[in-house]
């Protein structure tokens, strides 16, 4: 159940009616989400569920061992080394086992020793990424004696699976979300406006932008023989449009629909495309992975209070990491590579240079140009399906051929229809750029112009937005 | 209606205002969709057989031969300049002969008495196709064909309930589903057609690119190696098609569409060719209105001719529709 689908929005208008009708009874309320949430994250695959019960059960124990056994080190050790193994195990079998194995079988096979195909059947459970993420980060909080126990299962249950954060993020704290869960929501007249607005404009980011610039992009990478390096950089582009739109649509929807249960999310995008260096991107894109990678690998690992050789080293390998809990593939290890070579180049080179701010108005659009190509380049290495696609982008061709372009009509339309939406989405985060810490930025209109603000929007999605079944590209992570 | 705003304003002014909000919004949204859903004829614009539906639902002057193919022959004529008497319903394979079927019918009863001819190119595996595309039997068919006579022929004539069931979903489906949601074409279609006929015209006169891609040549040596068999679609859509164009008094032309040379080839020393005449030949013998053209009156000199080793490319198939307006 995407929330790009109908099935969704009429699950969605049920659920909502029914949440408030409860009143204000906060047992009832998170007993109902958290009913609802299984329901959403059952109507994939119902064994799902069952993972899902296992990790928080085990959580859930392991909180609350830590405050039993509150004095005893050794034990609260133990206790969160369980939490992390057993998380870190199901996430490491269900979506690392193949890729592993069929990684050491490739090895072998190369060095003349035959092996059998011993990868498994296994499906990788929708969002299992996230959700691992989420509940981790209560025990090892726990652990660090940053967060009280939760006692109430439900409450628990239900802020590991609370469906608009479980397939695809944000990855909300229990810090953040737990003290909202132990208070009734009240209907809020103005939580409504806000939730509505924020997710109508992100089934417009991806409905009308990543959707309609999908075909495009996944023609050109899947076709074969030589691609003319206008191809290329059209694929590139629309590709880097797609992804932003598509991650930060989706977290919008999120957010949305959490505000229009009364809750709140933290922000996950902020103007990505608008930084001029990789410290800077990372603070805007996907923040809560950057902050949770931080706060739990990073510095975990030293951060930088262990001189600039160690710093560099905990840089790669956060990223390192941060790349593969993408996919289980080698692109998106090269990808986290080359993320963590820019972070410590930007780190060496920051120290000798002008600061970005005190740089001439030139000088620091010239940063952001060259930045950006490079943030485009990742998405290559993000976006193809093997190192042999990467070699393929990389090789030298013609300048001006339009060779492995082969638009349909389909296609075509949605280029055009992507590429106003763009401009759409560029005018939207340029006037959130100059008014930080907005959610939207119509919000100083009179209501009857935001209405038609966002009737025009609404329009834009039924007319112009794509609905071929595109599920959201973070959810196969 | 940001926290920071909220918070810049007295509560009751911003709950008032989120309450004029939300009631501007439920009015302009129910009014857009009142007068799209009673001013904007319904085009769906997801593929070309959207677009056939629609242009069925609104034609009103039929001209007197109408064209059916798959996706080889797919807007074929329009490279070439479509004839004023010809109506092109050309789409693709996946609708089979059955969506050709409900198409027609459908054009039949909009405009009863105008058709006097229904010429139909297709592929020899055309005729093997069986309604069971994984990847697009959904778009293209069962939330296409929702009428229900077509969902009563699936389950009945075809015996496929499992597709029929499909289709019953579909329809229920169409009937909650915002009436703007289903005229998505009006904006897609046109920039996609305009797009298409820009390219046709960019590469009108180019060279014939002789390269066959690797991609090509696999689907060539698959196809090269295949048996002549006919779908269950095919054994009960043909006939039915045959006795429609008959209860109207409609001449039906069935021509056969190019292949690779390597493939015809093939074909000629595996009994394929032979067995697909057996197949047709008995078919246009046994029926009155039936005329069947083949060889196909077309042949490209080279593999290259086919981007893909199915489909043509450009100027190739400029060459199929000058050789389809002769029959037309």
């Amino acid at each position: 159940m995407v929330f790009n689908s109908l099935h969704f929005l009429w699950f969605f208008v049920a659920v909502w009616g029914l949440y408030w009708a409860l009143g204000r009874q906060v047992r009832l309320q998170n007993f109902f989400l958290l009913l609802a949430s299984y329901v959403f994250y059952g109507y994939w695959d119902w064994r799902f569920c069952g993972l899902i019960l296992a990790s928080t059960v085990i959580d859930y124990g392991c909180g609350l061992g830590m405050e039993r056994w509150g004095s005893e080190p050794g034990r609260r050790k133990g206790l969160l080394l369980l939490s992390v193994c057993v998380n870190l195990g199901a996430l490491g079998f269900f979506k690392y086992f193949n890729f592993f194995v069929e990684s050491a079988r490739e090895l072998l096979h190369s060095v003349g020793l035959g092996g059998g195909d011993w990868t498994l059947g296994i499906i990788l459970p929708v969002g299992i990424s996230f959700y691992t993420f989420q509940t981790l980060s209560y025990t090892i909080d726990r652990y660090r004696g940053d967060i009280p126990v939760e006692r109430n299962f439900i409450d628990f249950a239900f802020f590991v699976s609370f469906f608009p954060q479980l397939v695809a993020g944000p990855i909300v704290r229990a810090r953040d979300f737990l003290p909202q869960a132990a208070h009734p929501r009240e209907f809020r007249w103005e939580k409504q406006a806000e939730g509505l607005q924020l997710a109508l404009w992100g089934l417009f980011k991806k409905a009308v932008v990543a959707d309609n610039l999908a075909p495009l992009v996944d023609a050109v990478f899947a076709s074969e023989g030589e691609l003319g390096i206008p191809v290329r950089l059209l694929a590139i582009y629309a590709f880097t449009v797609q992804i932003y739109c598509d991650f930060s649509g989706y977290t919008d929807i999120a957010r949305g629909t959490a505000a229009l249960l009364g809750f709140h999310f933290p922000r996950n995008f902020s103007q990505p495309y608008f930084a001029a260096d990789p410290s800077t991107f990372w603070r805007r894109w996907h923040m809560t992975l950057s902050t949770w990678l931080r706060d739990y690998l990073y510095i975990s690992l030293g951060g930088n209070r262990k001189g600039p050789g160690r710093t560099y080293i905990n840089l790669m390998a956060t990223m390192l990491l941060g790349g593969l809990w993408h996919g289980a593939a080698w692109n998106f290890v090269l990808w986290g590579g080359y993320q963590g070579l820019l972070l410590a180049v930007h780190r060496w080179w920051r120290g000798e240079g002008p600061g970005t701010d005190a740089a001439p108005w030139g000088l620091r659009a010239l940063r952001w140009f060259v930045f950006f190509q490079l943030v485009c380049f990742g998405w290559l290495l993000f976006r193809a399906q093997s190192l042999g696609d990467i070699a393929r982008f990389l090789a030298p061709g013609s300048l001006l051929s339009a060779q492995g372009l082969a638009l349909s009509e389909q296609a075509a339309a949605g280029l055009i229809l992507g590429g106003l939406g763009t401009l759409v989405v560029l005018l939207w985060d340029l006037a959130l750029a100059r008014r930080p810490g907005r959610e939207v930025p119509i919000d100083r209109l009179g209501a009857p112009l935001q209405a038609m603000a966002c009737v025009l929007l609404y329009l834009g999605v039924s007319l112009c937005g794509s609905f071929l079944g595109n599920e959201f590209i973070y959810f196969q992570f | 209606m940001s926290s920071s705003t909220s918070s810049s304003e007295h509560p009751s002014g911003a709950e008032a205002k989120a309450k004029r909000f939300l009631l501007c919004l439920a009015v302009g949204v129910l009014s857009v969709e009142a007068v799209i859903g009673g001013w904007v004829p319904v085009q769906k614009g997801r593929h070309e057989v959207d677009r056939r539906v629609a242009e069925i639902e609104r034609i009103a002057q039929v001209p007197p031969t109408v064209f059916l193919s798959d996706s080889i022959s797919y807007e074929v004529l329009m490279g070439v300049g479509l004839p004023e008497d010809v109506l092109d319903l050309s789409s693709n394979q996946t609708i089979g002969v059955a969506g050709n079927y409900f198409l027609l019918r459908r054009l039949l009863e909009r405009a009863p008495g105008q058709v006097e001819r229904v010429v139909y190119a297709f592929s020899p595996l055309s005729l093997s196709a069986n309604l069971d595309s994984k990847n697009y039997l959904k778009a293209y068919f069962e939330t296409v064909f929702l009428r229900a006579d077509e969902i009563d022929d699936i389950e009945h004539r075809l015996g496929r309930k499992e597709l029929s069931r499909a289709m019953e979903k579909a329809r229920l489906r169409a009937l909650v589903e915002p009436p703007s949601s289903n005229r998505a074409g009006v904006i897609r279609d046109p920039l996609g057609v305009s797009l298409r006929d820009w390219k046709r015209t960019l590469r009108r006169g180019g060279p014939v690119s002789e390269a066959v891609t690797p991609l090509a040549q696999t689907k060539i040596s698959e196809q090269a190696g295949l048996r002549f068999r006919t779908s269950a679609v095919t054994d009960t859509f043909l006939p039915a098609l045959a006795d429609l164009c008959a209860a109207h008094g409609i001449e039906l032309v069935l021509v056969t569409a190019p292949v690779a040379p390597s493939i015809d080839q093939a074909w000629r020393e595996n009994g394929f060719w032979e067995e697909y005449e057996t197949y047709l030949g008995e078919f246009e013998a046994g029926r009155g209105a039936v005329t069947w053209i083949h060889p196909c009156p077309f042949r490209p000199d080279a593999d290259g001719s086919f981007y893909d080793g199915v489909h043509l490319e450009e100027l190739s198939k400029g060459a199929w529709g000058r050789a389809l307006l002769e029959i037309l």
